[in-house]
């Protein structure tokens, strides 16, 4: 009966699989399901390979290795043909046609992926590095890829795990080929790059690639005029990632200028470098806001946090010198939907602690992260009881002194809260200066009754 | 005080000829007659539903009725999971092969998206951890490959086997 699924449903039920490995299963089944899964398992394939990458590196490059062997499959016979004559090793069934045409069937791409998989197999296959040899593959299959691929969901040119050292920019190759590529670019909803592409590229790209949703810019040095066009040239830009090298200061007027008269992101996230906040006002649908950059401080938040951003829900601010009375009036001026909260900084305005404790009061009782790193931390939350009877939906409780003073002991807060820690909890951090006595402790543990709580705090016996 | 607006019923007739009669918000469950409603405006001609057997549209109304409060489901994000189905859920899908298949063609016909999701997800914990051959007995499916094809097919995607 499930035999005469329509294709539809039964490509549904795969999509629920989720895995590659309960999908390799399935195309083996018979030919409509391998139909149905085989495009599925080849929207990201480097996905599977790379999660290896934490467990096994044999593993992972094995796989990469039989990976790259149907790539090559897939190349023209000329192609495979240099490669013998370069003493690469084919097999058998790599030297007829392939099954499917599965460079098409390729959602992400990203060229430093190809470019690594190729590495390992020259290095695996071939017993040496050659750089010829591996450039001329790189080529081949990047360019198979961009020609067959009919709708492109992520673009990338960023290194997993950073740990391909030098970086390589293949913008310049793939920058030749782009022509090829239209119909596909015009889907990308995701682009991800490393800050030394050329403006050229960003030029050409942002005539083909108009419906980019989520930019993500990795170790960026020095400003882009040709990134700043295609900012400008994105029709809904919803989520940017900006993360500047920590080496040097630089100026990035371009692309900080492409901001202006954008209003669409729910979703900002800046490290190492923060551009105005200014810039973002009009941005009235923001979820998401992260500010990381310590040798910083925030621009224009004086005037930001009198704007209102009903839907911010994740927060996340480190930098050096904050004001907690802007941020308190930026939760006040949210829903009050926060669930992530995480301030670290210097407080310039000690005396206002009590605003932020009562916007925590008011405007987070939705919290799951409670992330805090102020001096004189007792002053800026509520007490322990009354925290853990006002927030029940904490997972992750981290509070933390940068100087330990008064030494105090939480035994008694602890025995008292103990009842109202909520499942959810799994990991609660307190200030160093803070600690438990023997007694207490074990009536917390005893009335707790669970062992999965990783609680960080000092025990004085 | 004014107490909730009085809903008017729909009335649904499935292949056989059967009537039900359910609350509007329960129909509107399903995106197709939610639109033919709209479309449509108030009636009292039964909506004819010519791919969906009576026993089967029951199972879909019990369905829409206990989920009638929940919220419209969020953005399809395509990262769905197989070990998130609640008791109620689980317990409705405990029936067999064949009213499960009914149930996913029905709820792909009538547009209702969670009971879609729902039944797909019990098939594919049906799947996970099997291999071909378990697959094609638990589903009773023949294997049309030549054992050529099916060679080829496990050796080009070879890199997805493991774990």
């Amino acid at each position: 009966m499930f035999s005469k699924l329509p294709t539809e449903c039964l490509l549904e039920i795969l999509k629920t699989l989720n895995s590659h490995h309960n999908l390799y299963q399935c195309i083996l089944v018979n030919r409509a399901w391998c139909n149905a899964a085989i495009p599925l398992i080849w929207s990201d394939p480097w996905k599977h390979v790379y999660e290896y990458y934490d467990e096994d590196e044999e593993d992972e490059e094995g796989l990469s290795e039989l990976l790259l062997s149907t790539f090559i499959s897939c190349l023209s016979e000329e192609d495979r043909n240099f490669l013998v004559d370069s003493g690469v090793i084919l097999m058998d069934w790599m030297k007829k046609g392939t099954c499917f045409d599965y460079p098409a069937f390729l959602r992400h791409l990203n060229f430093n992926d190809i470019s690594y998989g190729v590495k390992i197999f020259i290095s695996r296959n071939v017993g040496k590095y050659d750089l010829n040899l591996t450039n001329f593959l790189i080529e081949r299959i990047g360019s198979l890829s961009v020609k067959k691929v009919k709708r492109l969901d992520f673009l990338g040119f960023i290194d997993r795990f950073n740990r391909i050292t030098p970086h390589i920019d293949y913008s310049s190759f793939m920058l030749k080929i782009l022509p090829e590529a239209t119909i596909a670019l015009g889907y990308v909803r995701k682009f991800v790059l490393k800050g030394d592409i050329k403006p050229e590229f960003f030029y050409d790209l942002a005539n083909r690639c108009r419906s980019i949703e989520d930019l993500e810019i990795h170790d960026i040095f020095k400003d882009n005029d040709g990134l700043a066009y295609l900012i400008r040239s994105q029709n809904s830009l919803r989520s940017f990632y900006l993360e500047a090298t920590n080496k040097k200061t630089f100026e990035i007027t371009s692309i900080q200028n492409a901001f202006i008269g954008i209003d669409s992101l729910i979703c900002l996230r800046m490290k190492n470098k923060l551009l105005p906040l200014k810039l973002f006002l009009n941005c009235t649908g923001l979820q998401k806001l992260h500010l990381d950059s310590i040798r910083d401080d925030v621009q224009d938040m004086e005037e930001f946090v009198n704007h209102i951003f009903p839907e911010l829900k994740n927060l996340r601010i480190r930098v050096r010198n904050i004001s907690i009375n802007h941020i308190s009036l930026l939760i006040n001026n949210t829903r009050g939907h926060i669930d992530e909260l995480c301030i670290y900084g210097k407080v310039k305005d000690l005396e206002n602690a009590f605003k932020f404790r009562d916007s925590l009061d008011k405007k987070c009782t939705n919290l799951c992260t409670l992330s805090l790193a102020f001096q004189h931390i007792e002053n800026f939350i509520p007490s322990l009881p009354i925290l853990f009877k006002t927030f029940k939906y904490l997972k992750f409780l981290d509070l933390m002194l940068s100087v330990s003073e008064n030494q105090r002991n939480i035994g008694e807060d602890l025995v008292e809260i103990a009842p109202h820690i909520q499942k959810q909890l799994d990991y609660i951090h307190f200030p160093k200066n803070w600690y438990c006595d023997e007694e207490s402790r074990k009536k917390f543990f005893n009335i707790l009754d669970r062992n999965d709580l990783d609680i960080m705090m000092r025990q004085i016996y | 005080m004014t107490g909730a607006p009085e809903q008017r019923n729909v009335k649904l007739t499935s292949s056989e000829g059967t009537e039900f009669k359910v609350e509007r918000d329960v129909a509107e469950k399903s995106v197709l007659l939610k639109n033919m409603l709209e479309d449509v405006g108030e009636s009292d001609m039964a909506i004819p539903l010519p791919n969906v057997t009576g026993p089967i549209l029951q199972k879909v109304i019990e369905y829409c009725i206990h989920h009638r409060d929940d919220p419209v489901p969020a953005h399809d994000d395509d990262t769905k999971k197989t070990d998130d189905i609640d008791d109620w859920d689980a317990e409705f899908c405990k029936v067999d092969q064949g009213t499960l298949y009914e149930l996913i063609l029905a709820s792909n016909y009538l547009d209702i998206k969670p009971l879609l999701d729902l039944t797909c997800k019990t098939v594919a914990n049906m799947i996970k951890g099997k291999s071909p051959e378990e697959i094609r007995k638990t589903f009773n499916i023949a294997n049309d490959f030549t054992p050529e094809e099916e060679e080829q097919v496990r050796r080009e995607n070879e890199w997805c086997e493991g774990r």
